[in-house]
């Protein structure tokens, strides 16, 4: 932060009333798990049905039949999860509103893993079971299948950029490489889809001799595509023209930790809701091409974003430093930890560390009454608390109750976990009867789910999103 | 990064126009062995008028059986006959798409005409793995020998 910098309590000067105009909330999406499941579930029946139409049990009498057969069911599977990976990632909202972003990203690793290892099978188990079907070695089928089959060569290649996605996804070589790495990897999956797209419909008997099968086919590709340009390209184009984000103000709010403020056009019309995050891009000349993932730590108020920001890497280090009036490309927002699940009249809301941020936000907008909104804020040390002047104003103007839990386990001032059941139990007496927002580095995140869990707190009552801090 | 990335982008690009330069070879020459032009739909008793019924054991001449579908393509055969014996069978048409389709006809017919000449009739097993091109082939076969009859 320079010295022109604002002070913060310039920036509370400026920042707007409390009473706000009402920011709109984001539409809510007519589905729900089982929806989402039954589309699944039934798009693998039809694809299997398909299988079986086109003479797939016929193929089981011979042991030639049999590879070419698990082949066949291997390709569909697989490229079928493939498809179901781009809806995944289309940050739909809709998708994200029913599991949230973390539950998906862990979906995406397990299917992305499932995929490739299904198209691996694939090509082995065709490739034996083509050789035995003409009498040659796997071997000379496999020099077959590249040079004379049509687009096999392809798809070949196709196959080898999925394995190099994977082993870049492989935990042991997540750690190594940095995220631009892995991300610019990550990015080969599409060319991957494209490579191997046309053997499927040249050579994938389903689809050479039964035209309605093709075009179900194409359509299935159409539906995955199209969903992740509307949501992952065509909406993050659409508000961040619409609401011209830029930054207003950086300031500093504890040593390594700064908020951001942004603005824009029209702030009032953007529909969020306290507890969400977005992606943000900002424009400059070396920053331009990663998008970062930030809750917004004040309440919706029409006027302004705020982002809070703890220095991690190397990246967020150069976010305190950007000057203001820099354009800002905004995807968002996302997030399912919102007064939107809420079950309960009273919620207690659980931060670690800068976990604070979207908790800090749903302090702010959750209905209070005296009693019914309690704050636990755990910390390491007295330093890592951020917002505590802001916290504390917030309580008091609305009766909320903040326990401030600060120092390392296991030293002397704090002998035992204070988010264990029974200092829970304690702080909270009617912690049964709340809602429960979790949001915290994983561990502590970890250890307070399953706290909740022997609790006995019901899941639907439990609200958590787990971001990488 | 930038850098890095541009220079993963010309070699990604460079690497790609070399991939999609590589043309499968046409799979042409699967489809028939001898001249007859693929398309003429015999049909049956056309080629055979000139000759009686109850023949077949003196009838000398080229037959062409019936275009059989299959799902994976049409098969259609012209069997030549030398005083009653199949001296040659020739696939006019054959199933030769989608890779495989075509690699399984390469390696069923040239055993479907050795199985016919030994047999002297269309009485002869199918192909394992080449079902339906045998059965077309055989169905084909059969409706060239019944013009003779």
């Amino acid at each position: 932060m320079n010295a022109t910098a604002p002070t913060r309590s310039k920036v509370l000067a400026a920042a707007p009333a409390r009473k706000n105009r009402r920011v709109p909330v984001p539409r809510i999406w007519p589905v729900t798990a089982n929806d989402i499941y039954a589309i699944l579930g039934g798009n693998a029946v039809l694809i299997l049905a398909m299988w079986v139409r086109h003479g797939g049990i016929n193929e089981l009498g011979t042991t030639a039949g049999i590879f070419t057969a698990a082949g066949e069911i291997s390709a569909l599977l697989g490229t079928y999860l493939i498809l179901i990976q781009l809806i995944l990632m289309s940050r739909s909202p809709w998708l994200d509103q029913v599991f949230g972003q973390d539950r998906i990203t862990d979906a995406h690793r397990w299917v992305g893993f499932g995929a490739i290892w299904l198209i691996v099978l694939h090509a082995i188990l065709t490739t034996v079971g083509y050789s035995m079907s003409v009498g040659v070695s796997p071997v000379d089928q496999f020099f077959t299948l590249m040079l004379t089959y049509p687009y096999v060569l392809w798809s070949a290649v196709s196959l080898f950029l999925f394995i190099v996605v994977g082993f870049s996804s492989v935990r042991a070589a997540r750690r190594r490489a940095s995220y631009e790495t892995w991300y610019a990897i990550h990015l080969y999956t599409y060319l991957a889809i494209a490579l191997g797209f046309l053997h499927q419909l040249f050579v994938g008997v389903d689809f050479t001799t039964d035209q309605m099968a093709s075009l179900y086919w194409i359509g299935l590709y159409a539906v995955a595509f199209g969903t992740m340009l509307a949501f992952r390209f065509g909406q993050p184009i659409a508000i961040s023209w619409r609401h011209r984000f830029h930054v207003a103000n950086v300031v500093e709010e504890a040593p390594g930790v700064a908020s951001l403020y942004l603005t824009g056009r029209d702030l009032d019309q953007l529909p969020h809701r306290a507890g969400q995050w977005f992606r943000l891009r900002f424009l400059t000349r070396d920053g331009w091409f990663r998008a970062h993932p930030f809750s917004i730590s004040a309440a919706p108020n029409g006027k302004y974003l705020r982002f809070t920001i703890k220095e991690l890497g190397d990246y967020t280090k150069t976010l305190g430093r950007m000057p203001v009036g820099t354009p800002v490309f905004v995807e968002g927002p996302y997030g399912a930890l919102t007064g939107a699940t809420r079950t309960r009249a009273r919620v207690l809301l659980v931060a670690g560390g800068i976990g604070i941020t979207p908790l800090r936000a749903l302090l702010e907008e959750l209905p209070s009454s005296r009693g019914s909104l309690t704050l636990l804020y755990r910390a390491s040390g007295p330093e890592d608390v951020v917002f505590r002047r802001e916290i504390d104003e917030l309580a008091s103007l609305r009766g909320a109750t903040v326990h401030y839990l600060v120092g390392r386990r296991g030293t002397p001032e704090m002998p035992t976990d204070p988010l264990d059941p029974r200092a829970l139990r304690r702080l909270v007496p009617d912690i049964n009867d709340r809602d429960i927002y979790v949001c915290g580095p994983a561990g502590m995140m970890s250890r307070t789910l399953s706290s909740l869990r022997r609790l006995r707190i019901p899941d639907k009552q439990i609200h958590y999103e787990r971001f990488a801090f | 990064m930038p850098k890095r990335a541009l220079a993963a982008t010309l070699l990604t690009t460079a690497a790609l126009a070399l991939l999609l330069s590589f043309k499968t070879p046409q799979t042409a020459g699967f489809t028939s062995s001898g001249g007859g032009a693929p398309g003429v739909y015999g049909t049956p008793g056309a080629a055979g008028t000139g000759a009686a019924a109850g023949n077949r054991a003196t009838y000398s001449g080229q037959l062409t059986g019936q275009a059989v579908q299959t799902p994976f393509g049409t098969v259609q055969v012209q069997v030549s006959l030398q005083n009653g014996k199949i001296t040659d069978v020739q696939t006019l048409q054959m199933p030769n798409g989608g890779g495989h389709t075509a690699q399984v006809t390469a390696y069923a017919a040239p055993q479907l005409r050795s199985e016919a000449l030994q047999a002297q009739s269309a009485q002869i097993d199918t192909i394992s793995g080449a079902t339906y091109t045998s059965e077309g082939y055989i169905q084909s076969l059969q409706s060239a020998l019944d013009q003779a009859a």
